[in-house]
């Protein structure tokens, strides 16, 4: 009895120190990156450019003083090779699972980005959750822009994309897994966030009533990131870009849900109206006539007014439906040039419809559904777009 | 006076003295042979085996008087330190000495100690005894022998007064609101105070003695027709069977008794509140009380038990459930922070949002050792601390206080040996403990979180989900005296969950436990519930 206990413990005690701590990280080890960047070098090797953050100082409300941002490069044949290429600058263990967004520069998405998703979708570190952006120039130039007034650049971009999100339609940005499912399907194109940089000579410092102002910088200009537009990916390719209006068409025609401003002409003014949507819905009919396809789009939006410049008794229904309308024209028109920007400019079905036509009418799909590509660009949209003012805001009547 | 009784007393019984006298010799007195010894109708021969056995007891009182009335020698035996020495002066002495004039001259020997009994001793519980070690026993007891010259009976008179505390407060189990008295180490006291809670000829008190040396009393008490004879048999069994020396505390004889001696959960609640104790043997459980010790024994008792507090019954139902849910969570932070703490931080860092990342990195970034042995130092230092605190003079307890946990704690993490978040999550961990109303459960508890931290400190949470689920299953193939030590959870009763988790109001309790007893489960009526009347 008392020999097997005692075997019971040996045992024990060799299973747990031979296998013990194996995949231990300290905290002290490991650097967090919390955004990474990857381009295609001209001569044809991937770099990968991260941002790690160590914490240092301590601060009085026990948060960091302040943080070390590393960034670092490494080159390689494959996305992979060029990880594990950066560990020979690397001070501390790299770790991604803290990775805010993933920037890919322009040269890599033209040649196709299925690669590079294919191993970050290997890699159990990379969450689903990380954002896709698209960078005009390389990652490198956009992750080595400094912080403007938060701790690190990533902080300031995650606190764009968190504001974007929120109430502003002017750029879509897709997760990392919603990227992975637009591949697997195999469908003829999506939408992703497009990120880039202006130079300005101003930079902003917040400080006290006193000292604030903007601060020249000396005729050397600053870059400050700034999110706008999308770019469309056809497979797996770049193949242009959207400005901040295309994108809103996009939202409202394939009903991602966001809030945004949309300015109308009424009363003969221009621009003299401001409609923030709050919600929309958009339904997708595929219509067949022989060999002609017509879809019509049927967008309901729903919102609010915010903004009235021109003097007029809006207490009326008769006015409600008349600036309703505006609205409308105004969305429709904006629908138009969109799709056919798709259709005639960027000949790809980003806007979902062949996706429709797959779901809801199979067996037309499998008729064309191969050479959707050429027949895409030659179908019929029609629109009928719907707008509902549910409240006029605080006030009714315009203040002047 | 005596002496001329002794000469002519003498030759009567000179044969019967001189055949004994050889074996009363106290060099020749051989313990074996006074077992079973009956006592003799001889004072002398019975004064000589007693001092025999009383050899050098220096506070056992032999105190010979003679009657007034017919010159009959007398004797008592007595312990002085644990009798009423006034009981025996008023009730005895007095009595057979001043009041009584002339009422018993006449009578003869045989009749004259019936006689005394029934008039002149004025002591409630009397009873003859006739072999000499039961009449030892009666003195060791604290009763009172007393013989009479030539008369076949002796009286032991109940006397006793053994020196004990008053009631006090629980020292252990307090509340805020409930009952504020607590066991004594007296066994008379404790049954007192069930005895007035619990007012029923069926509530059993069985009466035992363990201990070859101490002869402690235990008793045994139950409710007839509540608690399950099965179980009341099976606590005979078990006591049966302890031959031990002494037993100084309820904790000796838990140990004797349990089912899983190597378990490290207590199978048996101890407590030292009356109340506890009657609502327990309500419930239909077996108490045993222990003389000598505060603490009476709760059997069979079950998980739930131990996180049971009386005050979850005395407060309304909402603050019952809120506090019981509590100590649950408290429980298993307990167990399981600092284990967690560990295994986030060394293996699972994704599982911790940035910004708290951020500050764990920081915070740990002068800290010389892993995770692991930081929190194994941390907990072994607080465990010391702790420890100190019992142990400690009274006098110096706040010093003690202010070096260990001020002090030595801030220092540690100015120096930069432990992080002051490790220093947050054992003081917690310490706090959520003593959540625990029962104290031998918290100690289990206190001892399992090493191993654990351990295995978190190889395996990560992996390990954890082990000893998890090997604690599960352990305490699922538990049991107390025949009943599966996780009821109500498994086997599983829904209607006993009522006072589980959450604590049902006390008007719809109306059942008592069905994992302790199956028949007489009703324990009060239907519709309790109070509203307002509707016919005014």
């Amino acid at each position: 009895m008392i020999k097997k206990v005692f075997l019971i413990i040996l045992i024990n005690i060799v299973l747990i120190s031979n296998t013990g701590c194996w995949g231990k990280r300290e905290l002290s080890e490991i650097g967090l990156v919390t955004a990474t960047g990857i381009d295609l070098d001209p001569n044809g090797e991937i770099r990968i450019t991260v941002i790690s953050i160590t914490p240092i100082g301590f601060g009085m409300t026990g948060g960091p003083d302040r943080s070390n941002a590393w960034i670092g490069t490494g080159t390689g044949k494959t996305f992979a090779d060029a990880r594990r290429n950066l560990n020979h600058k690397a001070t501390k263990k790299l770790a991604w699972f803290h990775n805010r967004f993933i920037i890919i520069g322009e040269d890599l998405a033209k040649n196709g980005i299925t690669d590079v998703m294919d191993h970050l979708s290997r890699n159990r570190e990379f969450r689903y959750e990380n954002r896709i952006l698209i960078t005009p120039h390389t990652a490198y130039d956009m992750l080595t822009i400094p912080a403007d007034i938060e701790k690190n650049l990533v902080l300031e971009i995650d606190g764009i994309i968190d504001n974007i999100k929120v109430e502003w339609s002017k750029s879509y940005i897709e997760n990392f897994k919603d990227i992975m499912v637009n591949l697997i399907e195999e469908k003829s194109g999506f939408v992703t966030s497009k990120i880039s940089y202006y130079k300005t000579d101003k930079t902003t410092i917040s400080t006290n009533r006193e000292d604030y102002k903007t601060i020249e910088s000396g005729g050397k200009d600053q870059d400050v990131a700034f999110i706008e537009g999308s770019g469309v990916f056809r497979e797996d390719k770049l193949v242009g870009w959207l400005d901040g209006t295309e994108t809103r068409s996009y939202i409202l025609i394939s009903s991602k849900v966001m809030s945004g401003t949309i300015s109308a002409k009424y009363n003969d003014q221009k621009d003299s109206l401001s409609f923030a949507f709050e919600d929309s819905k958009s339904n997708i009919r595929a219509e067949f006539n022989d060999n002609n396809i017509t879809i019509n789009i049927d967008l309901q939006v729903i919102g609010i007014i915010t903004g009235l410049y021109t003097g007029q008794n809006i207490r009326k229904e008769e006015e409600i439906n008349k600036m309703e309308q505006a609205i409308s024209k105004k969305i429709e028109n904006e629908l138009r040039q969109t799709v056919s920007k798709a259709q005639k400019e960027l000949k790809t079905d980003f806007l979902g419809f062949g996706d429709h036509i797959f779901r809801r009418h199979p067996n037309h799909w499998r008729k064309f559904g191969d050479s959707w590509d050429e027949i895409f660009p030659t179908i019929d949209v029609n629109y009928n777009v719907e707008v509902n003012i549910k409240r006029t805001g605080m006030i009714s009547n315009p203040t002047r | 006076m005596s002496k001329r009784f002794r000469s002519f007393k003498k030759p009567i019984k000179l044969n019967d003295l001189k055949n004994k006298k050889s074996s009363i010799k106290c060099e020749e007195i051989d313990k074996s042979s006074l077992d079973n010894r009956k006592l003799s109708q001889c004072l002398e021969e019975n004064l000589k085996a007693f001092k025999v056995i009383f050899k050098d007891c220096f506070d056992v009182k032999f105190r010979e008087f003679t009657l007034p009335q017919n010159k009959s020698r007398c004797l008592l035996i007595y312990i002085q330190e644990i009798i009423d020495t006034d009981s025996i002066n008023e009730n005895l002495l007095h009595s057979l000495m001043l009041d009584s004039k002339d009422t018993y001259t006449d009578l003869n020997e045989e009749s004259l100690m019936d006689s005394i009994k029934n008039k002149f001793i004025s002591i409630g519980g009397i009873k003859k005894v006739t072999l000499l070690n039961e009449a030892v026993k009666d003195i060791l007891n604290g009763n009172c022998i007393f013989i009479i010259s030539d008369c076949s009976t002796t009286l032991s008179l109940s006397t006793q007064n053994f020196q004990h505390r008053p009631i006090g407060e629980p020292q252990t189990e307090s509340v805020v609101k409930g009952p504020y008295e607590a066991f004594t180490e007296a066994i008379s006291i404790n049954i007192s105070q069930i005895r007035r809670r619990l007012k029923t000829p069926d509530l059993k008190m069985e009466q035992m003695e363990i201990g070859r040396l101490g002869k402690t009393q235990v008793v045994i008490s139950y409710i007839k027709g509540i608690a399950d004879e099965g179980i009341i048999n099976e606590v005979r069994e078990r006591f049966k069977i302890i031959d031990v020396d002494l037993i100084n505390d309820s904790g000796e004889i838990e140990q004797f008794i349990e089912d899983n001696p190597f378990s490290p959960f207590p199978q048996m609640v101890y407590t030292e509140r009356p109340d506890i104790v009657s609502a327990s043997l309500s419930e239909g459980h077996v108490v045993v009380f222990t003389d000598g010790s505060p603490f009476a024994l709760i059997l069979p008792s079950l998980f739930v038990h131990f996180l049971n507090s009386p005050e979850d019954y005395y407060t309304r139902f909402y603050f019952g459930t809120f506090i019981r849910i509590l100590r649950y969570i408290a429980f298993a932070i307990a167990l399981f922070l600092p284990s967690l703490y560990v295994a986030m931080t060394t293996f699972h860092q994704e599982m911790i949002p940035v910004p708290l990342l951020t500050t764990l990195i920081i915070v740990r970034a002068g800290v010389p050792f892993p995770a692991v042995i930081e929190a194994l130092l941390m907990e072994f230092t607080f465990e010391v601390l702790r420890e100190a605190g019992i142990r400690l003079p009274k006098v110096i307890g706040p010093a003690v206080s202010i070096v260990g946990a001020l002090i030595l704690g801030e220092v540690a993490v100015n120096v930069g040996i432990v992080s002051n978040v490790m220093v947050i999550i054992v003081a917690f961990t310490g706090i959520a403990s003593f959540v625990i109303p029962k104290y031998n459960q918290a100690i289990s508890i206190r001892l399992l979180r090493f191993p654990i931290m351990i295995l978190a400190g190889t395996f990560g949470l992996f390990g954890i989900i082990i000893s998890f689920l090997f604690l599960l299953l352990h305490l699922a193939s538990l049991r107390s005296f025949g009943v599966a030590y996780l009821s109500p959870f498994t086997p599983s009763s829904l209607s006993d969950w009522k006072d589980t988790f959450i604590r049902f109001p006390t008007w719809s309790m109306i059942k008592r436990p069905g994992f302790m007893s199956k028949k007489n489960l009703t324990k009060m009526k239907k519709n309790l519930r109070s509203k307002p009347n509707t016919n005014n």
